[in-house]
This record gives C-alpha cells, sequence and structure tokens, in this order.
C-alpha cells in the first residue's frame, strides 16, 4: 500500500514537474553545492623502495625529492545538491599511506560508494528527476613527493599523470587520461587508453601502449617499444632499438641508435637517421626514408616510398608505389607496379621487378637485372652486367660496362657504348647500338636495326629490317659478321685497314660495293670480297639490295 | 560483401587445398573454408594490420583446421580406399606421400604443408602459425627426415 | 635437379624413386624428390558452391550483426525522441569544440553547455553513421576493418565515459575525454563519408 502511495505521488509529481524540469531530465544535472578539502600524509622511507597509488578520476603529480620520505597531499573536490551529504562525504573520506611487505601503498578513500545508494525510495526519486542522478561529482588532485631513487606503480582513470625526476622501476596504467613522464629513469611500462603520453630525457628502457592516443618521446636512454592505433607518433633521440606498431597512425621517429622496426597502415611514416637496421611495414602510407645505416627493408603498397643513403643492402617490396631511392651502399631489390621506379646511385647489384613500371636508373656500381613491361626504361652508367626482360617497352641504355642482355618488343631500343658482349632479342623493336666494345647479337623484325661503332664480332637477325652497320671502330682479325634479314636492304661499311672474306648473297636486288668482287653465280646476285688477308668471315644475305662500302 | 568474394576469389585454390591436407577429404576442407570465412567477418575488428590479410585469413583456417582435427581425435581420416596399385604393381607414390604427411604432428604437419605445397615462404609461414622463424625451420626440417624416413626406408623396396 | 616433366607422369615418379633408391642417393636429393613430389600435389580443388554458402553465411550474420553496429544505442534514441517531443526550446548548437575551465567540477550553466553540446555530436553521428554505413561496406576489405576496428574503439571509450558519467556527472576530465571520443568518431565518420583518409 505505502508503494502504491508513494508512486502515485511520484507520478503526478512527475507530470507537473516535469515541464519545469524538461532540459534537466533530458539528462543534465543539478549541481548546487560544492566543497573542497585537503589532506596530507607523510612517512620516512629509503631511496630504493617502492610505492603503489591506486587511485580514480585523480589528476597525480609525483616529483623525486633528495629527501628520505614520502609526503602526500590531496585536494578533494565534491559537488552536490545536498549540503549535508557533502559534509558527510568529508567527514569520511581520508587520505591513507601504509607501508606493506612490497612497499608504500597510497590511496584517496572516500565514502562514494557508501553514500551513492544512501537515497531511498521517494528521495532517491525525486533526487533523480530534479537533479538527474543520485550521485556525487568528484574530482580529486594527489601531490607526491618520493625519493629520487624509488620505483612507482600507478593505478588510475579519468586523471592526468605526471611523473618528475624519479629514477626506478616504473608500472603505470593511466586510462582515458594524459602522462607525462620527464627526467626519470629506470624501466618503464606504461599503459594508457586515449590520453596522450609524453615522455622526455628517460635514462633507461621504454614500453608505451596506448590504445588510441598521441605518443611523444623524446631523449630515450634505452630501448623503446611502442604500440599505439589512429593517432599520431613522434619518437626522437632514441638510445636503443625501437620496436613500433601504430596501426594507422601518422608515425615520425628520428635518431635511433639501434635497429629500428615500424608497421603503421594509411597514414604517412618519415624515418631518419637510424644507426641500425630498418624494417619498415606501412601498407597504404606514403614512407619518406632518410639514412639508414644498416640494410633496409620496406614494404608497401599504393602510395610512394622516397629513401635515401643506406648504408646497407635496400629491399622493397611494394605493389602500385612510385619509388624513389638514392645512395644504396649495398645491393638494392626493388618490386613494385605500374608506378614509376628511379634509383640512383646504388654501390652493387640492383634487382627491379616492376611490372608496367617506368624505371630509370643511373650509376649502379654492379649489374642491373630488370623485370618490367609496357613502360619506358631509362639506363645510364652501370658498372656491371646490364639484363632486361620486357616487353613493350621503349630502352634507353648508355654506358653499361659489363654488357647485357635485353629482350623487349614493339618499342625501340638505344643503346650507347657498352663494354661488354650484347644480345637483343626485339621481336618488332626499333634498334640502334652506337658503341659496342663486345661481341653483339640481334634477333628483331620489321623495324630499322643501326649499330655503329662496334668493336667485336656482329650477328644480326632481321626479318623485313633494314640493317646499318656503320663506323666500325675495329675488326679484330677472329671477328665473325653474319648478318641475315629479309625484303629490306642491307648496309656494311667496314673499316679501310679491314681483314675480311665477305660472302653476300641477294634474291631479288643487287650487291653495291666500291670493291673488287668476285662473282659466283651466273647473274651477281653471289658475291665473294676479300679485304687484306681475308681473316674475318663476314655472311650478308637479304632478298633486297646489299652495299658494302 | 565484394571485398570477401575478392579475398576467396584470390585465395580460394590455396584455401581450399591446404585444408584439404590438413583434414584429409574434400567435404572437411569445404566446411572449414566456410567457417574460416565466417570467422573472419565476425573478427574483423581484431584485424590488426601486423600481417596481410591473407595471413590472417589462413591463420583462422588453420585453426579451425587444428580445432576439428582435435575434435576428431584421430588425427585424419584418410577415406579407408585401398591404395591403387598402378604401372605394373608400382605404389601411388603421390598417396603414399599425402598419408605420410598426415601422419605428421599437426603443426608440423601444418609448416610442410604450407611451405612444401603451397610454395609460402618462411617468415609468412610462421606469421600465419604464430611462431617464430626458427621453430618453422625446424619442423620443416624434421617433417622431411621423417617423410625421407617413412618413403625411403619403410616403403617396401620389391614393389618398385 | 627438378624434373618437371616427373610432375606429369606417374611413372617418372616411380623411375626416379627406384633410381634414387637404388644408388643410395644423398638425403639432399631425396629431399628434392619428396619437395617436387609434394608440389604436384598443389592440385586444384574445385568447389564451385562453395562462395555462394559462404556469401549466404556471410548475408545472414550481416542482417543479425551488423545493423547492430551503427544502430544507435536504445537509451539515445528513446533520449532522442524524448527532447524532440519536449525540446521545443532546445537550439542547435554549432558544431565546435566546446571549451571547458580548468575548474574539475563543471558548474550547473557549463555542464548544461557540454550537455547540450554532447547532444548536438550524437545528432550529427547518427546522420553521419546512416550516410557512412553503405560506404564502409564498399570499402576495400583492410581499410573496412580499419575503419570498424577504430569506431568500436571510439564507441568502446564513449560507452567508458557514458557509464563513468552517470556515477560522476560534473566530473570535468570525464567530461572533456566524452566530447573528445564525440568528435572523433565525427570526424571518423565525416572522413569515411568523404572516403578520404
Amino acid at each position: 500500500m505505502k508503494k502504491i502511495t508513494y508512486m502515485l505521488l511520484a507520478a503526478i509529481f512527475l507530470l507537473t514537474a516535469l515541464p519545469m524540469h524538461a532540459t534537466e531530465a533530458a539528462g543534465s544535472h543539478k549541481i548546487i553545492l560544492s566543497g573542497e578539502k585537503r589532506f596530507e600524509k607523510s612517512a620516512q622511507t629509503e631511496p630504493g623502495k617502492s610505492l603503489r597509488i591506486e587511485s580514480k578520476n585523480t589528476n597525480i603529480t609525483i616529483i623525486g625529492s633528495s629527501q628520505n620520505k614520502i609526503e602526500a597531499r590531496a585536494q578533494v573536490e565534491i559537488s552536490d545538491a545536498d549540503d549535508e551529504l557533502v559534509k558527510e562525504f568529508f567527514e569520511n573520506t581520508q587520505l591513507l599511506l601504509e607501508e606493506g611487505a612490497d612497499g608504500f601503498v597510497l590511496k584517496v578513500d572516500t565514502p562514494r560508494d557508501k553514500l551513492r545508494g544512501s537515497d531511498k525510495g521517494l528521495s532517491r526519486l525525486l533526487r533523480l528527476i530534479f537533479d538527474g542522478t543520485t550521485h556525487i561529482s568528484i574530482s580529486i588532485n594527489l601531490h607526491v613527493t618520493v625519493p629520487e631513487k624509488y620505483s612507482i606503480s600507478v593505478s588510475n582513470k579519468y586523471g592526468d599523470l605526471s611523473i618528475e625526476n624519479v629514477a626506478g622501476t616504473f608500472a603505470i596504467t593511466n586510462d582515458a587520461g594524459a602522462t607525462n613522464i620527464s627526467k626519470a629513469g629506470g624501466q618503464l611500462a606504461l599503459r594508457g587508453s586515449y590520453g596522450e603520453i609524453v615522455v622526455t630525457d628517460f635514462a633507461g628502457d621504454i614500453k608505451l601502449h596506448n590504445r588510441n592516443g598521441v605518443i611523444y618521446a623524446n631523449n630515450i636512454g634505452g630501448n623503446a617499444d611502442v604500440v599505439t592505433s589512429y593517432k599520431r607518433v613522434r619518437l626522437n633521440n632514441i638510445n636503443g632499438n625501437l620496436l613500433l606498431d601504430a596501426s594507422n597512425g601518422h608515425v615520425k621517429a628520428s635518431q635511433i641508435a639501434g635497429d629500428c622496426e615500424v608497421s603503421s597502415s594509411y597514414k604517412e611514416v618519415e624515418i631518419s637517421d637510424v644507426k641500425g637496421e630498418l624494417v619498415l611495414r606501412a601498407p597504404n602510407g606514403k614512407i619518406f626514408v632518410e639514412n639508414v645505416g644498416k640494410n633496409a627493408t620496406i614494404e608497401n603498397s599504393y602510395k610512394p616510398i622516397r629513401i635515401e643513403n643506406v648504408q646497407g643492402a635496400l629491399e622493397i617490396r611494394a605493389s602500385n608505389s612510385e619509388i624513389y631511392a638514392k645512395k644504396i651502399a649495398k645491393n638494392a631489390s626493388v618490386r613494385s607496379s605500374y608506378k614509376s621506379v628511379q634509383i640512383f646511385d646504388v654501390n652493387g647489384d640492383l634487382l627491379v621487378d616492376g611490372s608496367n613500371c617506368p624505371v630509370e636508373l643511373a650509376d649502379i656500381s654492379g649489374s642491373v637485372e630488370i623485370i618490367s613491361s609496357y613502360k619506358p626504361l631509362i639506363i645510364n652508367n652501370v658498372g656491371g652486367f646490364l639484363d632486361i626482360r620486357g616487353s613493350n617497352n621503349q630502352i634507353t641504355a648508355s654506358e653499361i660496362a659489363g654488357g647485357g642482355t635485353i629482350r623487349s618488343s614493339y618499342k625501340s631500343i638505344d643503346l650507347t657504348n657498352i663494354g661488354g658482349p650484347l644480345e637483343i632479342d626485339g621481336s618488332n623493336c626499333a634498334v640502334r647500338v652506337d658503341g659496342a666494345a663486345g661481341d653483339v647479337l640481334i634477333r628483331s623484325s620489321y623495324k630499322f636495326i643501326e649499330l655503329l661503332r662496334t668493336e667485336g664480332s656482329i650477328t644480326v637477325h632481321g626479318n623485313n629490317s633494314r640493317v646499318e652497320i656503320t663506323s666500325i671502330r675495329a675488326l679484330p682479325a677472329t671477328a665473325n659478321i653474319e648478318i641475315i634479314t629479309t625484303y629490306k636492304s642491307l648496309l656494311l661499311e667496314l673499316p679501310s685497314n679491314a681483314n675480311a672474306l665477305i660472302h653476300a648473297r641477294t634474291t631479288y636486288g643487287k650487291i653495291k660495293t666500291p670493291h673488287k668482287l668476285s662473282i659466283l653465280d651466273g647473274d651477281g646476285k653471289e658475291v665473294e670480297i676479300k679485304l687484306g688477308n681475308g681473316s674475318a668471315p663476314i655472311t650478308l644475305k637479304s632478298n633486297n639490295d646489299i652495299v658494302i662500302n | 560483401m565484394q571485398a570477401f568474394e575478392n579475398l576467396y576469389r584470390a585465395y580460394e585454390q590455396q584455401l581450399l587445398s591446404t585444408a584439404h591436407r590438413m583434414l584429409g577429404n574434400t567435404q572437411d576442407a569445404e566446411d572449414a573454408v566456410q567457417l574460416a570465412f565466417l570467422k573472419l567477418y565476425r573478427n574483423i575488428g581484431k584485424f590488426k594490420f601486423k600481417s596481410k590479410i591473407s595471413t590472417y585469413l589462413f591463420r583462422i583456417l588453420l585453426n579451425v583446421c587444428f580445432d576439428q582435427m582435435k575434435k576428431k581425435k584421430q588425427k585424419i581420416t584418410y577415406q579407408q580406399q585401398p591404395v591403387p596399385m598402378s604401372y605394373s604393381e608400382k605404389p601411388d607414390l603421390k598417396l603414399h606421400l599425402e598419408k605420410a604427411i598426415a601422419a605428421l604432428p599437426e603443426k608440423m604437419q601444418a609448416c610442410f604443408v604450407l611451405f612444401a605445397i603451397q610454395d609460402l615462404k618462411q617468415e609468412e609461414i610462421s606469421q600465419i602459425l604464430d611462431m617464430k622463424i626458427g621453430t618453422v625451420k625446424a619442423h620443416i626440417f624434421a617433417a622431411k627426415a621423417k617423410l625421407r624416413a617413412t618413403f625411403f626406408e619403410s616403403l617396401p623396396g620389391e614393389t618398385v | 635437379m627438378k624434373d618437371k616433366n616427373s610432375r606429369k607422369h606417374p611413372e617418372a615418379w616411380a623411375d626416379r624413386f627406384k633410381q634414387l633408391r637404388a644408388d643410395n642417393s644423398s638425403e639432399i636429393a631425396r629431399d628434392e624428390f619428396i619437395l617436387d613430389l609434394a608440389k604436384s600435389l598443389q592440385e586444384k580443388e574445385k568447389a564451385p558452391l562453395l562462395w555462394a554458402k559462404i556469401e549466404n553465411n556471410l548475408r545472414e550474420e550481416k542482417q543479425s550483426k551488423a545493423v547492430t553496429f551503427f544502430r544507435p544505442h536504445l537509451l539515445l534514441r528513446v533520449a532522442a525522441v524524448f527532447i524532440l517531443v519536449i525540446g521545443t526550446g532546445v537550439l542547435w548548437q554549432k558544431f565546435s569544440a566546446p571549451q571547458i575551465s580548468n575548474s574539475r567540477i563543471l558548474s550547473k550553466n557549463t555542464l548544461q553547455k557540454v550537455i547540450s553540446t554532447e547532444k548536438s555530436y550524437e545528432a550529427a553521428i547518427a546522420e553521419l553513421e546512416k550516410l557512412a554505413s553503405p560506404k564502409i561496406e564498399k570499402m576495400e576489405l583492410e581499410l573496412m576493418f580499419l575503419y570498424r576496428d577504430k569506431l568500436a574503439i571510439i564507441d568502446e571509450q564513449i560507452e567508458q565515459c557514458r557509464e563513468e558519467l552517470s556515477e560522476n556527472p560534473g566530473n570535468a576530465h570525464i567530461r572533456r575525454y566524452m566530447l573528445a571520443a564525440l568528435q572523433d568518431k565525427k570526424e571518423t565518420l565525416q572522413e569515411i563519408v568523404q572516403n578520404a583518409i
């Protein structure tokens, strides 16, 4: 019966009071009184011991001092509509500093839980209607000084934490609050969520794990192990190894004394001045890397990669990424697709596996292997051998010391100053070689084949290709020239001092030469010419005209 | 849904083949792949970009396979068909190899299947199975030794 | 030495096996034989109906789960209806990061402003969710996972703040984190809608 009366009263009251307090009942809260009280505690201790703080809704400041004691000051602020409750709250609140087997424990003990349930029945309902809550609002400030060498353990939520000038072992959990640790040392394990973490001037190893918050670390004396997601990470001057997992965070790391392993995605990653090895995985994020002391391995997709000055080997595994690499001290291997690949100054061998990539390379001291298709390839100054496995590439290469094998189709191949043997398999490619120190073998069709300034044997099989070989720089006694084409004319210009025995045959054309010739058949379609001692055999065959100068 | 279909189309063969080698028959393999996709869908929030999506999917698939193998207790239930003899009574070497692989301990079996049959790199296998690369190498080494012994020492010589 | 032809002809496998055995060959040669034979097991698996089955499964799962992903909390919906019915005097507040003073417990007036701003964010988020939901479904798989994970983390933060505020309504720190989370969610949804990350 009593219950029904209360409910009826409450209902009537609710109906009349609701319009007046509509906005408050929708979620706002009526905070009328507020109060503040200060507490202090201290205890003698000695360096090397530990303090544990258990708290919530507390802003904590911990500072190391030269004194051998713990001093704690708490400032508790509450707010509520009920002045009796405020009074009762403070009467029952105390600051506890207790020493146990594991060290000191510090906490602010409040009667919150007890008072929270103090309102009963109708008064609770009325408070809920008028104030929007039966709960009091509270916030605590805690200021603690400890000896400079002390271990700290904190478990806090919804408050900021600051630690300064303390060296020891730190085990910190601070959720939904900013954490700032500076001028400290030892071992730090810090776990947070959502709040910003800032660690500066820490002499020791750090482990930072932030669920979804910004991380800054500067001047760290040891290794850094950092995990966060979606937010910025800035790390500078890490005197050990860096292991960073920043899922979808914008990363900037510099001056890493040890090895560096970083993973992120979709956001930009900038790494500079790593003395050790670098392993970077950042799919879909722009990558900038500068100055790596050892090997560098990079994985990416879709976004550009720019890397300069690697003292070790470089490996890039990318797809659809534009790549620019410069100054690589050892071998380099680059895989990408569709976007441009530019690599300069490699002191070793280079492999470019770039399906559909335009490629530009220069100053490679070792050999170069390129696998690509459809897009132009420009190569300059290779110390070793050049191996191109392409199709439909326009190829321009110059100053290739070790020679090369080149396979392509349909587009032009233009080579200058090839220092070693050269083999070109270019179906439907126009070929021009200007300067070849070794033997040359060319197979192509339909397009013009032009060779200048060769120094060794020459073999050209050009189906339907016009062939011109001029300005031969030297024709060694042991050289062998064989030029066979069909339907198109053939021109061979020999040096004036050449020693060669030329055998030329045409099916439908004419053989023109200023040299003395011997006709081998009745109508002059097959002739022989002997120049000097005739040591180098030369075979020329075409359906069309053959000109020998 | 399109993204899931693309993923399925890209790895269909490898997934089915891996599950087949692990579980020994096509029906269980299809069930495992189906369940793996469902689990992937349910756990998309847990994917953390430490590896490729395909690696994550393979890990789920292998865990599904391990679960099924445990449920069956008996590690593999190869259909009890007689070993076909052909080519002048020579043994069917492929079938013998399948059986020998099926008899390997499950982690070793997974390492060997991914390495030797699916042609994955050891680094990738270590990510899929969440084990150190050294452990992967050790498993593959041990698997080869076991298979060598099974093949070259246990198969009856006179039938060859 | 890998003999590709032997992969095609079972008889060749047997011959090679016989030879290796007769020669008392090295472990390496025997390993190579086993690895080659193992590669030949990579046969094409055919499961023509499998994708249809998987798709069915996923659609069922989606119907039961995906809807809840973007559905505002029941209390929020009730609150929204309540506001619409009685809140004729409530003015739309402009979206801007609210300034919360440094005092640790908010005054009544400030608190009302903050709560009102929270509601503005929630309304904007509800609208954005409607637009973002179809976009996220069409995203590349990895990006979709990423956004869903990010939104799940933010939702968790919002839920935790909400729970904490129900017990400590005037605490400025929690209100600040609540607003930060709402703002983060709004910006993330805007990013999804604009499809620019």
